[in-house]
């Protein structure tokens, strides 16, 4: 079931009504969740909410397990490890079987051995990268004893397959949501308005501004041979902005959605392309993936408080692991040794963490400084989803080859002029709320004290994305 | 809580209030391609009609036939009725059926999608269809259909806004889903003259799954034929153009099809395998040909039917 569907349009009020009126007490309120996030789930394939219940159920007992064996350091770090090896081998399978055995196959090709490999049709669970890390998150921390195993199997199935974060994230941390699903929940008006806004804003930044751009970033790319380095250049541009609006605004939904049910899920998005360094950027984007690499990677193999080299090893490391966690493509693992080779720099010269408040503080606009340092950031994060959005690394270079030729001077289509100034629009109003939680946090701007403006506001919001929405389906991040 | 609820509700009527208004003021473009449907049916419900054959099935029938060289072999006017496989076949079936007479023949080419999952009850563009003519079509449709019409009507005001604000009936017709990509038999023939925007490249590759097979329409629209052929119709299987990488990755479906209705007394008059044509000859869909695939298509048909006939 997608945010974006008439299904989530009937499912979402029926299954807060049934939450908050009919199932009133903390367990069933929690089993209620689990039925309902496994109708959401079961309505894109339910044969695949098996392997969810599977991973669910190992996930549950390694942590029962590992609270039996109190004091046996050995038998824990076992237990912990084939949970660990079983989730990973789950989604290796799902993921990059196929990745591995044609890759394996043209290697033994190139040095004389031939084989008739195999190679599997095999269908992707949505959001299995997303459920199995907060799997292994839960796995993890239990083992490191910053949580005590959980001991209700319904809680439990609740954190793993909470339906608004389900499929695209953000991923949680056990230590953060499943402490939720043990609290019992009251309603509060004021985190259920916010969460509407917060979900509206993500509908205007999925429907109108990432739809909008997909079909003009889907035609060029199609079309890449036939297109001149200018149009290349825009499109470039635009899928900058599809993929920031389509995940960014799936996250909105999601948090929102979730606030209505009174969970708060973790912050995703910053307001990345406001970023002056590719660091900030990396502070401000997919935050709950970055943190989950920094946390449960980086630093076990030493972080940044070990020598020189593996520092470097270390941060290309997440990075290279970033880009494999995108999918079973050459690109993406290409696009994350990118980011690495622009991030290190400012490691070694010790100034990634230059930036960390936000920009233009207490100001309106921004330096000229600032605007270069933003428009050089985003070019250069651009030039890393020209490679992300490719087929091929060839295609990618192809591309990036046509942007460098003189046919940068030729605009050979007029594509995406109206998904410009929606583009505007969207960034016009995150700039003017850059310091708040998301866009449509306006209940204490000056103007909105007055009820009639919020409505509006919340009214124009709505029609415009009846006007000016386009139908594409589905969310990019759905096949990570 | 109560104050929440309150606070939606009313927000959620002004919404829907407005959309209602827009649906008032939102027509649907003038050169459409489901306008089409009209001059069909209304080329079907002409009182001095003489019995003809009748094209059906969705747009694979539309891009892929050439009536004129069928009506100049058979000696029989002919009508194609087919054109667009998201309306559904029941719907596709109940509205032609309704016009049909004695003595006429009915060539049936349905899509294979129609026989698995609710495709039969139609996607957006029964809704879109629906919009343009209520009374005529309510009568037609069953619960399936009324949950495709009113889950694709903000769909229909989306997508038809755009009309409204650009006045793009008045631009130069770029694509070929357009009610004027018509000849006077209802085939389509605009892109006989314009190359595909986009290369053709199959869209069914996953096979389907048996066991999602809709055996209620199946059922449905076999009563319906008995019906049709008690009332004097002559009906006539005729597989479906479609491009052999779709046939590749559809064998079992169409078996199980094939099977299926030759088991109901309806068997197609060939099989399947010689109306797949190279990719080359198709459009910009799995069942769209391009002018040398519907001519093939139609040769296929004529040849099929002479040796039949002078049997």
């Amino acid at each position: 079931m997608l945010f974006n569907s008439f299904e989530f349009l009937l499912f979402l009020p029926v299954t807060f009504l049934l939450y908050w009126f009919v199932f009133k007490s903390l367990r069933w309120q929690n089993l209620f969740l689990v039925a309902a996030s496994y109708l959401f789930y079961g309505c894109w394939d339910y044969h695949f909410l098996f392997l969810i219940a599977f991973t669910t159920l190992f996930s549950y007992a390694s942590g029962l397990l590992i609270a039996r064996y109190e004091g046996n350091c050995n038998m824990q770090k076992a237990i912990s490890a084939l949970n660990i090896v079983l989730n990973l081998t789950i989604l290796g399978f799902f993921k990059y079987f196929n990745f591995f055995s044609e890759n394996l196959q043209v290697l033994l090709h190139s040095i004389g051995i031939k084989t008739d490999w195999v190679t599997l049709e095999i269908l992707l669970p949505m959001g299995i990268s997303f459920y199995t890390f907060q799997a292994l998150s839960y796995s993890i921390d239990v083992y490191r004893k910053k949580l005590e195993p959980c001991r209700d199997i319904v809680s439990f199935f609740a954190y793993i397959s909470f339906f608004p974060q389900l499929v695209a994230g953000p991923i949680e941390r056990a230590t953060n949501l499943l402490p939720q699903f043990y609290r019992s929940r009251t309603f509060c008006y004021a985190e259920a308005v916010d969460g509407c806004r917060q979900m509206l804003w993500g509908f205007f930044k999925k429907m109108v501004v990432a739809d909008n751009c997909a079909i003009v970033v889907n035609y060029v790319w199609e079309h890449h041979t036939q297109t001149s380095g200018l149009t290349l250049l825009l499109a470039g541009l635009l899928f900058s902005f599809q993929i920031y609006s389509d995940f960014s605004g799936y996250s909105d939904i999601a948090i929102g959605t979730a606030r209505l049910f009174g969970i708060r899920l973790m912050r995703n998005f910053n307001f990345p392309y406001f970023s002056r360094d590719i660091a900030e950027f990396w502070r401000r984007w997919h935050i709950s993936l970055t943190t989950w690499f920094r946390d449960y990677i980086y630093i076990p193999l030493g972080g940044s408080r070990c020598c020189r080299w593996k520092v470097m090893r270390n941060t290309l490391v997440i990075f290279l692991v970033s880009g494999f966690w995108h999918g079973a493509n050459w690109t993406f693992i290409v696009w994350g040794a990118y980011h690495a080779i622009l991030f290190l720099p400012l490691m070694l010269l010790g100034i990634n963490r230059k930036y960390t408040d936000e920009v233009a503080k207490g100001r309106l606009l921004p330096s000229v400084k600032e605007v270069v340092q933003m428009l050089s950031t985003f070019l250069l994060t651009m030039i890393g989803w020209i490679i992300f959005r490719s087929e091929s690394i060839t295609q990618a270079w192809d591309i990036l080859s046509r942007i460098c030729s003189p046919s940068i001077l030729y605009f050979s289509h007029a594509y995406g002029k109206k998904t410009l100034l929606y583009i505007f629009c969207m960034l016009a109003i995150e700039w003017l709320q850059r310091d708040k939680q998301h866009a449509l946090q306006i209940d204490n701007l000056p103007l909105c004290n007055h009820r009639i403006v919020r409505y509006t506001i919340y009214y124009l919001i709505t029609v415009s994305i009846f006007l000016f929405a386009e139908v594409q389906g589905t969310f990019i991040y759905f096949q990570f | 809580m109560k104050r929440f609820i309150c606070h939606i509700t009313v927000f959620i009527a002004i919404i829907v209030a407005t959309l209602i208004l827009m649906g008032i003021y939102i027509t649907y473009p003038e050169n459409g391609y489901e306008r089409a449907q009209f001059v069909k049916m209304g080329m079907l419900s002409k009182a001095d009609r003489t019995p003809s054959m009748i094209l059906l099935g969705g747009s694979n029938v539309a891009f892929g036939f050439h009536s004129e060289m069928i009506e100049e072999a058979m000696g029989i006017s002919v009508i194609n009725a087919g054109l667009h496989a998201g309306i559904g076949l029941k719907m596709i079936v109940d509205d032609c059926a309704r016009y049909l007479q004695k003595g006429d023949i009915l060539v049936l080419s349905p899509e294979m999608d129609h026989f698995f999952g609710r495709t039969a009850y139609g996607e957006h563009a029964l809704a879109f269809l629906y919009f343009l003519d209520p009374a005529n079509y309510t009568p037609l449709l069953n619960l399936q259909q009324w949950l495709t019409v009113v889950k694709n009507s903000i769909n229909y005001i989306v997508h038809n806004r755009l009309a409204l604000m650009t006045n793009s009936d008045n631009k130069e017709q770029t694509d070929v889903y357009h009610a004027s990509s018509f000849n006077q038999y209802g085939d389509v023939v605009w892109h006989w003259n314009h190359p595909s925007p986009n290369k053709y490249q199959s869209t069914r590759k996953e096979q389907k799954e048996l066991s999602s097979v809709n055996q209620d329409y199946f059922n449905y629209l076999v009563n319906q034929l008995q019906n049709l052929e008690s009332k004097g119709v002559r009906i006539i299987m005729y597989p479906p153009a479609m491009s052999n990488s779709c046939y590749e990755n559809n064998r079992l479906a169409i078996n199980w099809i094939e099977r299926a209705f030759a088991k109901k007394g309806y068997p197609f008059i060939c099989p399947h395998t010689r109306t797949v044509y190279p990719d080359s000859l198709m459009y910009d869909n799995d069942y769209h040909c391009q002018k040398e695939g519907a001519e093939r298509h139609t040769q296929t048909l004529i040849l099929i039917l002479s040796q039949e006939w002078a049997q």
